[in-house]
């Protein structure tokens, strides 16, 4: 009997640890799972090569920033801003990243500055959460 | 920029904008009616002269926009400065302004989806004032309003508050 216990304790945590791997297999293949992967498909979603490098960048309590130029219709230049959110209590205990075009006042052309001081993006924005 | 990327880029954008003029409008909107560009940039020059220190601001929830103490403030815009007023979206700097008789005739009740871009402007057609809204999904879930008021007139008046 206390033999068949030990055995049953014992193929309890085995079989756990069998599931956990099999989840973080699959996770680690699907996009958006680690920060960079998440990073990479926002940007796809947004129309931002990844290729591309940046015009500027920064990093602040929530996370990092890059600044891209991207072409618009017409022939002209609209600023792209790439941003890392880790502290949104929407998400807790997930980060994303967020990308889009930054929102300007359509008359001045002044950049809207979110709570944090970064620019804020307009509202059809892309996300993509990453695991912690 | 020529003249040719300006007609690429207001074809690119007209459909969109006339939906969104219609909508804020609650009428059809013909293209003939918008002011042309060089009548937009000539008004963008004098609201670009409001001193920066004559601003009011406050943060709203979206849905706020169809509150009674919204329905107020424009009342009293509208007594402080009865001018005609521009619609001035961010499609309006290709496409030109829509200009409506008073900002009593603008539907403020548009779904938060209407503007992708999460912003716009009503300014008097003399150049005087104007009042920005600037609307965006926040960290905690809600939806929340900016409201800018600038001008020696609209920024007399006192937006709502939370």
């Amino acid at each position: 009997m206390l033999l068949l216990t030990l055995l049953f304790s014992l193929s309890g945590p085995a079989m756990g640890k069998h599931s956990d791997f099999e989840h973080s297999s699959f996770a680690a293949k699907s996009e958006g799972t680690t920060p960079r992967a998440a990073r990479r498909e926002a940007m796809r979603q947004d129309g931002i090569p990844t290729s591309q490098q940046p015009v500027s960048q920064s990093k602040n309590a929530s996370g990092r920033e890059y600044q891209y130029e991207t072409p618009k219709p017409g022939g002209v230049t609209q600023t792209k801003s790439v941003q890392q959110q880790t502290k949104d209590s929407s998400h807790p205990g997930q980060g994303h990243w967020e990308a889009g075009t930054v929102k300007t006042d359509p008359v001045t052309g002044d950049v809207r500055m979110n709570n944090y001081g970064r620019p804020k993006l307009q509202n059809n924005k892309s996300e993509v959460d990453y695991d912690d | 920029m020529t003249d040719r990327q300006l007609e690429i880029r207001k074809l690119a954008s007209l459909p969109s904008y006339m939906v969104e003029l219609e909508a804020l409008t609650g009428r059809s909107v013909s293209a003939d009616a918008l002011l042309s560009v060089h009548e937009t940039i000539l008004l963008r020059d004098k609201l670009k002269q409001i001193p920066k220190e004559q601003v009011v601001r406050a943060c709203i929830p979206f849905e706020a926009l169809k509150s009674r103490a919204f329905t107020l403030m424009l009342d009293r815009l509208n007594t402080l400065n009865a001018s005609p007023v521009a619609l001035w979206l961010p499609k309006s700097s290709d496409c030109g302004l829509l200009q409506l008789p008073s900002i009593k005739e603008i539907n403020f009740g548009f779904s938060f989806d209407l503007i992708p871009e999460g912003i716009l402007v009503i300014a008097t057609s003399d150049g005087l004032n104007r009042m920005l809204l600037d609307f965006s999904d926040e960290e905690d879930g809600q939806r929340s309003l900016e409201i800018e008021l600038h001008g020696p007139h609209w920024a007399q008046a006192t937006p709502p508050t939370c």
